[in-house]
């Protein structure tokens, strides 16, 4: 019997550490490349290689919004004073119990209309919709049945009037110059169905006219941790799979779609927790199997800002929607693993998702078992565990650091002393233990997932600091 | 095995550090080079002594000449010298202007070394060109020639800038010429940008356009749109060559649209029969001329006009429906009394899009008067 413990703890070794290099490789590869795109978009934009002339492409900003009356006007407000030409917001009210509807219509003055919507994809009936004109820019509302934010972003893709819509969240702002950047990528290149935007957390910062005047790292460590992993997971691994056309997700905060490819593509699936990346995983197939060249960039000059959780309990009901959503994306897209149809999105960002993401909990959990019987049977060296823990935790936090400095660097970002401290701690903390809250998260999050089905999100509200 | 694993360990620990290393590295050149480039220093004492005494004596000596063409060579000094330039531009904008001038020989040297540099360097050179006004004459020469090479290139940014050189540089010759090899070439540059570029040309508008549309066989119809929407944005008097054009065979959908789009801005009294052929003939013409040509019809208000747009409100098409509807206000007016027929109908599509448009375009009204 201690023969064949003996024996299958060797081979959960190797799998271990195949399994690490495999992580840590895909990290420092990422976390490189996203730090050389960074500087390299810097020096372009020293070097004048930018497109600063008032270009435009028409755009449309869903908001779909659910119990949103805190943040709602806020929002409408900073999109109001967005620098570009042309674009038409619509807020789509998803059977809200508060007064979000009703703020808005006071806000701004809007009238109901009886307008005609061509719905071009299945979404819940209006119930009333006003319009209103804010200088250049119309403001529709839609006030409609409760149905899910995919079926609220499907109603605004019906009433869209323009050929490329951004989504957002009720609680987010856009930067001034956000619109500018997103649809850079759709200027460079015919083929681009979709493109991301960096999302960045607001609750530190100050932004005032659309642009960022003060920026702390918060006392929070909750915030603070996912200001650290957003920097590495988002910045650096997105630009990464950009390399290679390879980006398996668009933050529902903050994307840029054309109209026509999700209209053929079927639009966004209610059925789904995870809208947003299984449009994205939709689109690859739908483009792949249908041969349309298409290409879905990241482009990190579009900036988002957008509330993080700061409570472990709201954060906990995030991550267990984002992995129920990465689950059940993966699950309806199966075929794209290890197909050669998909090239590098089938053998690099699949295997990427299912081992690291989708996987991880249970195969940490694994090691964790394993690890205790190896105890058991005394075939562990508990110093060297320690140890080869604390370095891989040092590895994870100084590829991090890498990452936020790099993005602290390039977006000219100056951090006091006291924050740069705070930086690393957060880090480190992060990379000790973070991975045990999301690991907990992940591993619990398919327990009565049935019951939740497609219920809007709800965390704690708060205003955004905009003047 | 475990000796394999320390191994493993020691050997990420070491691309960690040197990871780390070298993004401190980075950063600290990096913002060193920026610094420098921004804070020119000495480079701007220099500059600012050779502008005093060009506008003394009016001249720039040889060696002087072989310095900038020698020390412009580098990027880095390219973006030290230009820092200078704008330095002095608030100084001594005259007196900077002809130096400028006076130094064309030396940025037309440069551009043959530039050519063969990476795209980044050679968009910055091509957009200092433009900002320089270096090369601002009709004439089709070596420098214009590679303006044109770096308009085919494959960076968005090098096109642009090239492009924009050449707008800038007032030659419809070196503008026709970029905008055919591009074509030649399937360069993809997107269609606003080249409009909007052609806009912003120095020279004789009228005759670059001119010259773009005889040219328009030669032009791949993404080119071409450009230039049509170019017309349509500009000056006009293309009335009779676009009706011939619409009654072209093998002309691209896309052209054709664009077309009708023109005589929604331009009246055009012949066009009028064409128009009301493309809006009757059911099955024969796609849904996008009929769509096209509601919004055409808005230019051409009568009573015809109004019931082959009532008409229009029942088709099956919601953005045929739409667009007449949208017509039909804005030519008819909002009296409701006006659309009884279509209000008081049966088809309940024509009676929501009309009713829809109507109360939108009070409301507008309401909101302008307020």
């Amino acid at each position: 019997m201690t023969e064949f413990m003996r024996g299958f703890l060797t081979y959960v070794g190797y799998f271990f550490i195949v399994y690490l290099i495999g992580y840590a490789s895909f990290l420092f590869l990422s976390v490189l490349t996203g730090s050389l795109e960074l500087y390299r978009q810097k020096k372009m934009n020293r070097l004048k290689n930018e497109l600063d002339e008032d270009y435009y492409i028409p755009v449309s900003i869903l908001v779909p919004a659910h119990n949103e009356e805190v943040t709602v006007v806020d929002t409408v407000r900073s999109l109001l004073g967005l620098d570009y030409p042309l674009y038409e917001i619509i807020i789509v009210d998803d059977g809200s119990t508060d007064r979000t509807a009703q703020n808005l219509i006071d806000a701004f003055d809007m009238l109901e209309i009886a307008r005609p919507i061509r719905r071009q994809i299945f979404c819940q009936r209006q119930k009333a919709v006003y319009e209103t004109q804010e200088g250049n820019v119309s403001l529709t509302l839609i006030v409609k049945e409760n149905g899910g934010k995919a079926d609220a972003l499907n109603m605004g893709i019906n009433a869209a009037h323009y050929p490329y819509f951004i989504c957002m969240d009720a609680d987010s702002v856009l930067q001034t110059d956000s619109l500018r950047e997103i649809v850079k990528p759709v200027l460079e290149n015919d083929h681009v169905v979709a493109c991301g935007g960096l999302v960045r957390i607001s609750n530190s910062a100050k932004l005032k006219g659309g642009r960022l005047v003060k920026y702390r790292m918060p006392w929070n460590p909750i915030v603070g941790m996912q200001i650290m992993e957003y920097d590495r997971s988002f910045l650096a691994s997105r630009l990464m799979m950009n390399q290679f056309n390879g980006n398996l997700i668009i933050s529902g905060a903050f994307g840029l779609f054309q109209k026509k490819a999700v209209i053929s593509a079927g639009g966004y699936d209610a059925s789904t927790m995870g809208e947003d990346m299984e449009l994205v995983v939709r689109l690859h197939v739908f483009c792949r199997t249908n041969q349309i060249p298409y290409s879905i960039p990241y482009t990190p000059g579009a900036i988002c800002w957008s509330q993080a959780p700061s409570s472990v309990g709201d954060l906990m009901k995030q991550r267990r929607r984002w992995h129920l959503g990465l689950f059940q994306s993966m699950f309806r897209h199966r075929q794209i693993f290890l197909n050669r149809q998909f090239g590098m999105v089938g053998f690099v960002s699949y295997l990427y998702y299912l081992f690291y993401e989708l996987l991880s909990p249970f195969i940490e959990l694994f090691g964790v078992f394993t690890m205790a019987a190896a105890v058991l049977l005394n075939l562990i060296n508990v110093r060297f565990m320690i140890l080869f823990y604390l370095v891989y935790t040092l590895f994870g936090a100084i590829m991090t650091l890498t990452a936020f400095f790099a993005r602290i660097y390039t977006q000219n970002i100056t951090l006091s002393a006291a924050d740069g401290i705070k930086a690393v701690l957060m880090c480190i903390a992060e990379s000790l233990f973070f991975r045990f809250i999301l690991a907990y998260v992940r591993t619990t999050a398919f327990l009565g997932y049935k019951k939740r089905g497609h219920q809007w999100g709800s965390i704690k509200r708060e205003k955004i600091n905009v003047e | 095995m475990r000796l394999d694993v320390k191994l493993l360990i020691y050997v990420y620990m070491g691309i960690c550090v040197s990871l780390l290393i070298f993004n401190l590295c980075y950063i600290f050149v990096d913002a060193a080079n920026g610094r420098q480039a921004q804070n020119p220093g000495r480079s701007f004492l220099r500059l600012q002594r050779r502008v005093q005494s060009f506008a003394r004596t009016g001249q720039i000596a040889a060696k002087e000449h072989r310095q900038n063409q020698r020390a412009l060579l580098s990027v880095k000094r390219l973006e030290r010298f230009h820092w200078s330039v704008e330095k002095m531009r608030r100084e001594m904008p005259k007196e900077m202007e002809a130096y400028l001038a006076a130094c064309e020989g030396d940025f037309r040297s440069l551009a043959l070394v530039y050519q063969k540099k990476d795209e980044l360097q050679k968009a910055y050179f091509a957009r200092i060109l433009e900002l320089y006004g270096i090369g601002q004459d009709e004439h089709y020469d070596e420098l214009k020639k590679i303006l044109v090479e770096m308009a085919c290139s494959t960076s968005v940014y090098t096109r642009e800038n090239a492009l924009r050189a050449l707008y800038h540089s007032g030659s419809t010759e070196a503008v026709i010429r970029a905008f055919l090899q591009m074509s030649r070439r399937g360069v993809f540059h997107y269609g606003k940008l080249l409009t909007d570029g052609l806009l912003s040309f120095c020279g004789d508008q009228e005759a670059l356009v001119w010259e773009l549309w005889k040219c328009r066989n030669q032009l791949s119809s993404d080119y071409v749109l450009a230039v049509m929407q170019f017309i349509r944005m500009s000056q006009g008097g293309y009335e009779e060559e676009f009706c011939n054009f619409l009654q072209e065979e093998n002309v691209d959908l896309e052209l054709r649209l664009e077309a009708l789009r023109y005589f929604r801005r331009y009246h055009h009294p012949p066009v009028y029969p064409l128009l009301l052929r493309l809006m009757n003939g059911s099955g024969e013409y796609g849904w996008e001329y009929q769509a096209v040509t509601a919004l055409t019809l808005v230019n051409y208000p009568c009573a015809k006009t109004e019931a082959v747009l009532k008409a229009a409100l029942c088709h099956r098409n919601w953005y045929v429906r739409y667009n007449a509807a949208s017509s039909l206000v804005t030519a008819f007016g909002t009296d409701e009394a006006r659309f009884v027929d279509v209000l008081g109908g049966d088809d309940r599509y024509a009676k929501e899009i009309l009713g829809y448009m109507l109360r939108h375009s009070r409301q507008r009204e309401g909101a302008d008067a307020t």
